[in-house]
């Protein structure tokens, strides 16, 4: 009795999203005979490890309290720096766009840990900011990369015809997943999320905690530029819009809940695979664009809806 | 208190069971017209639930219940309130932007034909009800610049306005002053001649046995009696609330007390407190004791880095050092048990094992990597020693009770091995049982050479516990009192600014 009480507490955790992405999964594989085709599947895959990679980073962030609207405007500026770079080879084309990324998401940290500014306006502000950035560094242009094999594979390589970049998502879910549960930066993370004043009682330096997870989001925002623009070999400045209200979505569906404390890495991604899948379903069912939208805001505010009911019932 | 005749309120035979826990069973009971009548036992005993059912919030499996011998169905707290039974919870539900009498007729508003609110009639209300609870403020004043008393007292005005016949008030003192509480229980009394039933659910024993007219004790989801105060001893009560003898309530062994190990000279932090020195012994328990809001707590979270004083020197064992903050504090041996367990010593929505190793982790990872086993062992270890109710390690920290809550905290701190011990109101809310084994932990870490300091508001357990007390009044430290030494009376005065040696 007590243990299947246990186990049912378990699934209870992120039950939802499994349920839906089973749902999710019969219902286009119903309706399209294309969707279970191994092309498609690494198709799905390969077109979801940009945005899973920054989910792993937001939730770091939303994990420990706070909220990052920046990192589609990150992406746009990393991606066109490693363009751009490129001409001075693969490990300035790599090593520079991350080391950006890292500095504008320590940035928000900083303003929000440190000056107690509000995460959402914060971050609303700097995507402006780092937005206007990417279209003076690139004069508003499209920007072509030069060719250099080493870079091109990030993107476009196989290996055992595995997509690379599915494999580099891999790769950085068991990484991020350790860091997260079995690390004492992960337990501090959902100390400062879960409870701040008692973070501070217990010898933590919530401003450390929260400058480093905003600076990881930035560097996986820049992570996934590397992997874009290796792909296209070109960029341009606005090609990250819009991508923090998709990993926001996805971290959110994952039960990463919005008032911190709480989450899981595994959760993530079960969220961006959720949202990977419905956003090829759209193009393999002929959904038109508008609608896309529709079918996403009403997922978020039904993903929060949950979350908020879980509470009341508590 | 007047001669109490009519029966108001009668509850037969009800019951309630959540999952897995009987929290009342078939407990019956009998409220008297203008009775003080307290409601006591330990955590999990069934008070709240009795309380939540009176006032509609829960419902009741069986039973029933009578007001003035006519059967009533509390389906919500509109029906309670409806009926004229009130409860005032533990946290106040002030709107600290409204004005006292916007606070006092809140979802209650006289309304003129217009449906807009009739401003005249309320301040006159407003100004009525005031003097029934004989405050002396105006009804214009927003409620966020009273004192908590007076917030609590604009509560009760509430359930006056709203012509309540039983007031249900849940630990109404636990953030108030002794001054403060003489006012409180002066509406009390007037409220109880005026024909007003108060219910009165606290654990605080002096306060029961000074304004309640009968006591009914409860444990386990039982009715144990209800009895009239003058017919029960303090002592009886608690057997009654706990089901066995507390011989020995505080229990102080005798320990050895050796050099010092914190000296805290010349702290000064302006408008706060001003040249705070003392020094805590190896074994010693310092108590320190004072009204909220003397600075004692201000003390005690400056030693530990989360507050800066502007002037003095804190040493540890004869070495001056410089705090900074927590991790500093922490890495010096000191440890602080907060006065708000929930708000500053837990992370309500995570796990036991989550709360219990925040501080340890520390230790047991090599380059940030967390042994999870020795993680496990650690706290399994001291869930053992400490005897901590828990199903699992995983349980949240939010389903525990208070009383393992608090201990939830202090095996965070244990798990240090620490040099220096803070305690700050470690006792505040929780059942008698536990609070002694806190205080066991206090004599086991004494013993062990562990320089504590306790602060309290209660007075018999500071004395109890306690090798030295110092009294703060007003940010000044006042007296200093040796144990041979300790008298209610003098130690009182001193907290009190009275006297000053």
């Amino acid at each position: 009795m007590n243990k299947f009480y246990s186990i049912r507490k378990k699934i209870a955790g992120i039950n939802g999203i499994i349920i839906a992405l089973f749902f999710l999964i019969l219902i286009v594989s119903i309706g399209s005979s294309k969707f279970l085709t191994t092309t498609n599947i690494m198709n799905v895959l390969r077109q979801t490890s940009t945005l899973g990679i920054m989910a792993f980073g937001a939730a770091f962030v939303m994990i420990g309290g706070n909220i990052d609207l920046s990192i589609g405007s990150i992406l746009s500026l990393c991606a066109l720096m490693a363009c751009k770079l490129t001409a001075y080879g693969s490990a300035v084309a790599i090593l520079v766009p991350l080391a950006v990324g890292f500095i504008c998401g320590a940035f928000n940290g900083l303003l929000v840990g440190k000056f107690k500014f509000n995460p959402f306006i914060t971050t609303l502000g700097t995507m402006a900011i780092f937005q206007a950035l990417a279209f003076y560094y690139s004069d508003g242009a499209f920007l072509n990369a030069s060719d250099n094999f080493f870079f091109s594979q990030i993107g476009k390589g196989f290996v055992y015809k595995i997509p690379i970049p599915v494999i580099i998502l891999l790769f950085f879910f068991l990484v991020f997943s350790y860091i997260l549960g079995k690390t004492v930066f992960g337990r501090q993370v959902f100390a400062v999320g879960g409870n701040p004043e008692c973070a501070r009682f217990s010898g933590i330096n919530n401003t450390k905690i929260t400058v480093l997870a905003f600076g990881l989001s930035g560097l996986c925002a820049a992570l996934s530029a590397l992997i874009f623009v290796s792909r296209q070999m070109a960029a341009q400045p606005q090609m990250g819009t819009g991508y923090e209200f998709d990993v926001i979505v996805a971290i959110v569906v994952g039960g990463v809940a919005l008032s911190g404390g709480k989450g899981t890495i595994w959760g993530a991604i079960l969220g961006v695979l959720f949202i990977g899948i419905l956003k090829n379903a759209f193009i393999l069912l002929g959904i038109p664009l508008n609608y896309q939208y529709v079918v996403m805001g009403v997922i978020l505010i039904f993903a929060v809806g949950i979350d908020s009911l879980r509470k009341e019932v508590k | 208190m007047n001669k109490a005749k009519n029966v108001i309120l009668r509850v037969e035979g009800v019951s309630k069971t959540f999952p897995g826990v009987k929290a009342l069973s078939e407990l019956d009971l009998d409220i008297l017209e203008g009775e003080v009548h307290a409601v006591v036992g330990e955590n999990g005993a069934g008070k709240s639930t009795l309380m939540k059912i009176l006032s509609g919030v829960y419902h009741k499996d069986a039973g029933r219940i009578f007001l003035f011998d006519k059967e009533i169905k509390l389906l919500s707290a509109t029906d309670a309130l409806k009926l004229g039974i009130s409860c005032i919870y533990q946290e106040l539900t002030i709107v600290p932007l409204l004005d006292v009498a916007k606070n006092l007729f809140i979802g209650n508003l006289p309304m003129n034909k217009a449906r807009m609110i009739n401003t005249r009639k309320l301040y006159q209300d407003a100004k009525k009800v005031l003097e029934t609870l004989k405050l002396d403020i105006s009804p214009n004043v927003l409620c966020g610049e009273l004192s908590i008393a007076n917030q609590q007292m604009i509560e009760i005005g509430r359930a006056i306005s709203r012509k309540a016949r039983i007031i249900i008030m849940d630990e109404p003192t636990s953030s108030l002053t002794d001054k403060e509480k003489e006012i409180l229980f002066g509406a009390i009394r007037h409220l109880s001649r005026e024909g007003i039933s108060i219910i009165y659910v606290s654990h605080k024993l002096e306060e029961i046995k000074e304004i309640a007219d009968r006591i009914t004790i409860l444990r386990d989801g039982f009715k144990v009696k209800t009895v009239k105060n003058e017919e029960a001893t303090k002592e009886e009560i608690v057997e009654y609330m706990i089901g066995r003898k507390l011989d020995n309530y505080f229990i102080k062994k005798e320990v050895k007390i050796s050099d010092t190990v914190l000296k805290v000279e010349g702290l000064s932090k302006q408008n706060v407190f001003h040249d705070i020195s003392f020094e805590v012994r190896k074994g010693e328990v310092l108590g320190l004791f004072g009204l909220i809001g003397a600075g004692r707590s201000e003390i005690a979270e400056t030693i530990f880095g989360i507050l800066h004083a502007e002037k003095g020197k804190i040493s540890i064992n004869g070495k001056n050092v410089k705090i900074k903050n927590t991790a500093d504090a922490i890495k010096q041996g000191i440890c602080l048990v907060p006065e708000d367990r929930k708000l500053q010593g837990l992370v309500l929505k995570l796990s036991v094992l989550f709360n219990m190793s925040l501080v340890k982790i520390r230790e047991i990872n090599r380059f940030g990597h967390i042994d999870t086993r020795k993680e496990k062992d650690t706290a399994e270890r001291f869930i053992n020693s400490l005897s901590i109710k828990t199903p699992s390690l995983k349980q949240t920290v939010s389903n525990l009770s208070g009383g393992n809550q608090q201990k939830v905290v202090i095996a965070k701190w244990l798990s240090m091995e620490p040099k220096i011990f803070i305690l700050d109101e470690p006792t505040r809310g929780i059942d008698v049982g536990a609070k002694s084994e806190i205080y066991a932990i206090v004599n086991e870490l004494a013993q062990k050479g562990v320089g504590i300091m306790l602060i309290s508001s209660e007075l018999p357990e500071i004395m109890g516990v306690c090798d030295r007390i110092i009294t703060v009044f007003e940010g000044k430290l006042t007296a200093s009192f040796e144990r041979e030494s300790f008298n209610s009376n003098s130690i009182m005065k001193a907290s009190l600014g009275e006297g000053l040696l």
